[in-house]
Parts: structure tokens; C-alpha cells; sequence
């Protein structure tokens, strides 16, 4: 399944779980200083339906 | 950790997360951040875009959806109102104002920008508008809003304090008779 996230300074990014990992690891660490393991990506992505 | 890989904020939970597919018409949630200070209007921007663009699940009510990530930044929603569409490549994008109160500590997310007058965007009666500014966006959505404020009890109880602030995007034939016609 293809999915879009959406981080609250207003980065998006599209694809796959894997795209979506490799996109938000590179923006994470580039525009905010943080490292995040591709556990913490995916269980830190809400659901607009939490 | 050297001071420029310092973190300059923790990287909070997406606001959204949603199912997407580029052969589908897909569609974005925008909304536009505002608040009153004094006699001007300000812009809360989110800090690496030009607006906030949120995935909108077709189970859920757009407006929840913008409620929810204005608390988010820790703000009090005033009034949601949706004021315009546009396409964006290909893509639906339906925005909100919002107008929420004056925020005491900013979200590290947020950058606090001054709102200035813009022309309108306009095409021709059957065509596109080519390009649309969200300064265009934002000028639309006010004079939307100079409307609403005096015709609809709901806008005019939820600003109290916005009424003459945005008389200032009256259309000009309008202010001459003091209200829209009827």
C-alpha cells in the first residue's frame, strides 16, 4: 500500500513503507538533527482515524 | 553531538498518515493558520512548506481533520471555514481558514508571518487560473470571511473581535452602501 505522511513542520512524502522510511529518515536528520530507526518511522505515524 | 547536529526540535508523530496512489485523483486538505493581532492579520506557516497539506481519508470529515491538527500545534480554534479549491498538478486541494486564537508559546513547527493584501487570482470565464499565490489564497478566503462575518450569525458569535479588520476586504462597491446587497 502506497501511503502519504505528513510531519508537522510541513515536509509530505509519498510511497511505499520503505520509500516513506527512506524519506522521512533523510528529512528527519537533515532538517530537524533527529536519527530515526525505521521502527520508530512506522509506529510513530498516526492515522487521521486514531 | 556537534551544536549544528543539535536537534532544533523532536520530531513529532505525522500529522497524517493515509493511503495514496498516483493513479488516483487525490485529494489535500490545506489549512491556512490565522489569528488577530491588533489591527493586522498573521499567518501561522508551517516552518519547510509554503502551507500545511494534509492527507484527507474519505471516512472522516474534512473539518475534523483540520480541527485536529490545529490542536496539534497547541492552538484554540476559533472558526473552520471552507473557502476555496484548486488543482495542484494533480491533485484536489480543498482549504480551510482557520482562524484560532493569538498563540501563546509558538509550536516549534510554526513560523508567525504577517498576512499582506494581494490581488485576486482570476482566469477567464470558461479557463483556468494558471497560477495561484497562497497570498491569493489567504486574500480570497478574508474577503470570503467580510462576507460571512455579517450575514452569518455563526461567524460574526465565533470573530467578535475580526469584524473590523476585515471590513478592510469589503469589495469596494459593497462598503460604499455599508453591506452587501440583498
Amino acid at each position: 500500500m502506497l501511503k502519504e505522511v505528513t510531519c508537522m513542520c510541513g515536509w509530505v512524502a509519498r510511497g511505499t513503507d520503505d520509500e516513506i522510511v527512506e524519506a522521512l529518515t533523510k528529512h528527519a536528520w537533515e532538517d530537524h538533527g533527529v536519527r530515526k530507526t525505521r521502527e520508530e518511522i512506522l509506529a510513530g505515524a498516526v492515522p487521521v482515524d486514531a | 553531538m556537534s551544536p549544528e547536529q543539535r536537534p532544533v526540535v523532536e520530531l513529532s508523530p505525522a500529522l497524517t498518515n493515509v493511503a495514496w496512489s498516483p493513479e488516483l485523483v487525490t485529494q489535500s486538505l490545506e489549512p491556512l493558520l490565522v489569528y488577530l493581532a491588533g489591527e493586522e492579520a498573521r499567518q501561522l506557516r508551517p516552518i519547510h512548506a509554503e502551507t500545511l497539506r494534509i492527507g484527507w481519508r474519505a471516512d472522516e470529515q474534512p473539518g475534523e481533520i483540520v480541527l485536529r491538527a490545529a490542536r496539534r500545534y497547541g492552538l484554540v480554534p476559533l472558526l473552520v471555514h471552507s473557502t476555496s479549491w484548486r488543482m495542484d498538478g494533480s491533485r484536489v486541494i480543498l482549504t480551510y481558514v482557520v482562524a484560532v486564537g493569538r498563540p501563546g508559546e509558538l509550536n516549534e513547527n510554526l513560523a508567525d508571518e504577517p498576512v499582506l493584501r494581494a490581488d485576486l487570482a482570476r482566469g477567464d470565464a470558461l479557463g483556468n487560473v494558471p497560477r495561484i499565490a497562497v497570498s491569493q489564497v489567504i486574500e480570497h478566503a478574508f474577503r470570503h470571511l467580510s462576507w460571512l462575518v455579517k450575514d452569518d450569525a455563526a461567524v460574526r458569535d465565533a470573530l467578535p473581535d475580526w469584524a473590523s479588520f476585515l471590513s478592510r476586504y469589503e469589495p469596494e462597491p459593497f462598503r460604499a452602501f455599508g453591506g452587501p446587497p440583498t
